[in-house]
């Protein structure tokens, strides 16, 4: 069977792996709610009202107050984007730079390559959160440096990675035959060694977004990431951890819309691996339906 | 004394995948005797590996063998079960398959996968099996077998990986030796030991031999009789000299002119290729890519004719006695 | 048959060695000699084929011709003029001599489709800024010349059979207008159906372009049937080089013979003396001294073990390096020439 092109196979692949899709639609909920979400949501999350600090949800607002009185229904929509936010640009800047590092470095080899491989490995003997730490003592707290801290914590799995899957290419034929074509090394990176590298790259991202959302809430869990009154889910956790007991709706919340949306990512990377594996088989499922005929 | 030690009937396996039913070998027939070589000759597609599975037992969903019989030493292999089954294989029948270093536990000595089979097969004890381990890999040529025998997989190169694979194939004495494509990943001058080796073993202990590949040059070389495969078909057999002389089936024909008879000669090749064996064309599978294709060859599958006395060809250029539908 | 013209390409004592590093401090503890001192004259319109078993180093050295390794030492000279080290840089030098690949599945990228191939070998040599019609001609032509059609040019290597991926890589190699097409076992990875579509498809573009082959092949068939000279390395070394029916009637190198005895030729109506192969070939780490190949060889003297014998000419066109030939050819009284 042969396709018209490459996406309309990964889709094809992509859409018959039910946990992908439920992972997509999940995400796009959280878009949605991203965008739409601060509009329609009637109060404000910042505001204050001590009198109905920790009223359980039903009362008033659909999920409860948190100890400050402030609607968690609100904050929870709020915080949607800027978990989203601090997932997708610290996933860019550590992609930026650790693709293009893991490029250098597998494709030039040598010094280069060592000296690269050098600093990745340092940086890769911290525990990512620890890493990110660091930074954030070093730059301050913030939104702003949250994202810089974790997307620099990302940079060198993205070495590591690209420079796998260049020295697996830069042998194959069809790079030597690119050469003899006689374009130079920046022209050989970019247009061979570069799309044959980039599903990975897709895919270790997708499950990346949701790992810097993991380390940015525990950023804020501890107080060091983004700061109140800006919503957060991390920071809504670590906000209501002394009332784990008595209104432990505070905690609940945020933590499902962490898990969930952690949740979603991976299995969304793992349809996205699926799909971009031109190898993998396509399961054409109307040809089901026919035999049962 | 010619004794009949495989008889494979219109064996059938196929394939259920969710794209449709491949028929990978669809009413395949031929028989080994004892003593003789018989060399399958396929291309890639053919359907060889799938008949190699079959008659090992080790034919795995969705792969099923729908229909036929195996008979080894008179019995009939698809009626026993995986237990009886695992005894006979390795055992009885030998195995010897194309890249050694994939069969070849990196783990584990040669001597002592050698001497596995024998503990296993025969409740041999240790020491002796390892004793008879270097015996065997004398046998099979190997320089230095104390050495050999004592080097793990990846410290060999291809043509001793090979031998090995052979000593353990041959360790328990089978009277059957299924060789799929052994010397396919060796050097030239590699390949010519092996055969003269296998050649060797045939004829010292009377083994049956059934050796697959996809190069019709090495056929005269190791075979007594030959059996063409296309499409999960057998299209021709007979003795090897007779093939090779005078090939009757267009396949075979167009096989055999793909080796040049003289420099720079354009040869006479055959257009299209192997077809997807999920929707095989209807009547002969060969006919798209026949230049003799006549009428009956797009609806009506040949049966067998013996134009001459052993041998036979799917064709209707022979006419046919039976004609299957 | 095309016409053999003037010396195209020569080599000159080519080597290429790969340090071996070992020891805590990974210094350089020995070389793999993988091309040790190769010298050849190809002359245009021929086909030289170039035959060993694996670990001889013809691939090596089929890249080192093609630009992809630098030598360690040695001379290439081109058309005349020496190539050296900054001219690979020369793109319109680079486009005379191309390659084709032994493995359909790794030649092409995976990513871009027939027509993207095609289209960017154009435009290397054309220039990016080619008009957008005479860009299609140029790829139609392309596809025609390879025997594929123009609904080949929308698919993608995975929906390529590996013949017809071989089409694609001849048709890269033709679209820079080469002299000069370096052939790396280029139907070995094909079912028997198929080389001969493709053996016959080199012929004639041969014919039709004027063309110069090296056809690098361990299967002795393919090197008779295409070849008008053939060239035998064994570790590194030339070991003998004729013209293609001297070779295969009277091959005078021992490990020639060998190969000859143990190809399984069809047609075999060459009277050979069948010499059984001993042993394996050894490590090109540590070559044997002397002649290399005289632990295998069966007619191996004093001599033979103790220095290296030095390629004659025992005969017009006729190149061998042993003492066993060179000692024949003094008893035929024929003058041998030192090169």
């Amino acid at each position: 069977m042969v396709h018209e092109t490459k996406y309309a196979e990964a889709w094809l692949r992509f859409r018959s792996d039910l946990g992908a899709v439920a992972g997509l639609v999940i995400l796009t909920a959280l878009v949605v709610m991203s965008v739409l979400g601060p509009i329609i949501v009637p109060e404000d999350p910042v505001k204050t009202n001590l009198n109905r600090a920790l009223e359980p949800p039903g009362i008033s607002g659909l999920l409860g107050r948190d100890e400050l009185g402030r609607d968690i229904l609100s904050r929870i929509v709020h915080g949607a984007p800027v978990s989203l936010g601090i997932g997708i640009f610290s996933v860019m800047i550590g992609a930026s730079v650790g693709v293009v590092l893991g490029l250098i470095s597998g494709y030039f080899g040598d010094k280069t390559d060592t000296v690269i491989q050098r600093v990745a490995d340092v940086l890769l003997s911290f525990p990512s959160i620890l890493l990110a730490l660091s930074l954030v003592a070093a730059l301050g707290v913030g939104l702003v440096n949250v994202v810089i801290a974790v997307g620099v914590s990302t940079i060198p799995v993205y070495i590591k990675l690209v420079r796998g899957q260049v020295l697996a290419i830069k042998n194959e034929d069809f790079v030597k035959a690119a050469r003899l074509l006689g374009l130079n090394s920046a022209q050989v990176m970019l247009k061979h060694i570069m799309p044959n590298v980039l599903p990975v790259i897709v895919v270790q991202s997708t499950y990346y977004i949701g790992f810097t959302i993991l380390v940015a809430s525990g950023l804020g869990f501890l107080g060091l990431g983004v700061q109140p009154p800006t919503p957060e889910w991390g920071a809504m956790l670590g906000g209501g951890r002394t009332y784990i007991f008595s209104a432990p709706h505070i905690l609940i919340f945020p933590g499902i819309m962490i898990f969930v949306t952690i949740l979603a990512f991976n299995m969304v990377g793992d349809g996205l691996r699926a799909a971009l594996d031109p190898k993998a088989p396509i399961v054409v499922k109307s040809l089901r339906r026919k035999r049962h005929e | 004394m010619s004794e009949t030690i495989l008889q494979v009937e219109d064996l059938k396996a196929y394939y259920f995948t969710p794209n449709g039913v491949v028929k990978a070998v669809d009413g395949v027939s031929f028989s080994v005797e004892r003593g003789r070589c018989l060399a399958i000759v396929g291309e890639s597609g053919c359907g060889k590996s799938t008949l190699v599975s079959s008659i090992l037992g080790l034919l795995t969903p969705p792969g099923r063998i729908v229909d036929g019989k195996i008979i080894f030493e008179g019995q009939d292999l698809l009626t026993k079960s995986q237990v009886e089954i695992r005894q006979i294989r390795g055992r009885k029948i030998g195995m010897v398959f194309q890249d050694p270093m994939t069969f070849l536990n990196p783990l584990m000595t040669s001597g002592f996968q050698v001497a596995e089979t024998l503990i296993e097969h025969l409740n041999m004890p240790l020491a002796e099996a390892m004793g008879k381990s270097v015996g065997l890999l004398t046998d099979v040529q190997v320089p230095d077998p104390n050495r050999v025998s004592r080097s793990y997989p990846h410290e060999l190169s291809g043509g001793m990986r090979q031998r090995v694979l052979i000593a353990i194939s041959l360790s328990c004495n089978p009277t059957l030796l299924i060789a799929d494509e052994p010397t396919s990943a060796l050097d030239v001058t590699i390949q010519s030991q092996i055969l003269d080796l296998i050649t060797s073993f045939k004829e010292k202990y009377k083994m049956a031999i059934i050796f697959i590949t996809h190069e019709l040059a090495i056929v005269p070389r190791i075979a007594d009789e030959v059996a063409v495969m296309y499409a999960g078909k057998i299209v021709e057999t007979g003795p090897v000299a007779e093939v090779m002389q005078n090939p009757l089936h267009p396949y075979t024909q167009a096989l055999k002119n793909s080796y040049a008879r003289a420099r720079k000669q354009i040869l006479p090749s055959i257009k299209g290729s192997v077809p997807n064996l999920a929707n095989p064309p209807p009547g002969c599978r060969f006919h798209p890519r026949c230049p003799y294709v006549f009428k009956p060859c797009t609806t009506l599958e040949p049966g067998p004719s013996t134009p001459h006395p052993d041998r036979t060809v799917y064709c209707h250029l022979y006419g046919s006695e039976d004609v299957k539908l | 048959m095309s016409q053999v013209g003037e010396k195209l390409l020569e080599l000159i004592d080519v080597k290429k060695y790969y340090p071996v590093r070992g020891g805590f401090l990974l210094r350089t503890v020995g070389h793999v000699r993988a091309v040790d001192g190769v010298a050849l004259q190809i002359r245009r319109g021929e086909t030289l084929a170039i035959v060993g078993e694996s670990g001889c180093g013809k691939s090596t050295l089929a890249q080192i011709i093609a630009g992809l390794i630098k030598p360690t030492s040695g001379k290439i000279i081109f058309n005349g003029v020496e190539i050296k080290d900054n001219m690979l840089h020369d793109i319109s030098l680079r486009h005379k001599i191309q390659m084709v690949f032994q493995n359909p599945e790794s030649s092409l990228n995976p990513r871009m489709t027939v027509r993207d191939v095609l289209a960017e070998a154009i435009k290397a040599k054309y220039g990016n800024t080619i008009d957008e019609d005479a860009l299609n001609e140029k790829i139609l032509n392309l596809v025609n010349s390879v025997g594929l059609t123009p609904q080949h040019l929308t698919r993608y290597p995975h929906q390529l059979s590996g013949g017809e991926k071989q089409r694609v890589s001849i048709a890269r190699a033709l679209a820079t207008e080469p002299e000069l097409i370096i052939l790396d076992e280029p139907v070995s990875a094909l079912d028997l159906s198929m080389r001969a579509q493709i053996l016959n498809l080199l012929l004639e573009l041969q014919q039709r372009h004027y063309l110069t082959y090296i056809y690098i092949t361990h299967n002795l068939e393919q090197a008779w049937h295409l070849s008008d000279r053939v060239a035998v390395m064994y570790l590194g070394k030339i070991v003998e080089l004729a013209p293609t029916e001297t070779f295969f009637h009277k091959p005078l190198h021992p490990y020639s013979m060998v190969l000859l005895s143990s190809a399984p030729l069809l047609e075999a109506s060459f009277e050979v003396q069948k010499i059984k192969p001993v042993g394996e070939p050894p490590s090109p780490l540590n070559p044997p001294k002397g002649c290399r190949f005289h632990p295998r060889c069966p007619f191996a003297f004093d001599r033979c073990r103790e220095t290296e014998p030095r390629m004659l000419e025992v005969e017009e066109g006729h190149w061998v390096a042993c003492y066993l030939a060179e000692e024949s050819s003094k008893l035929h009284n024929v003058q041998p020439l030192v090169k």
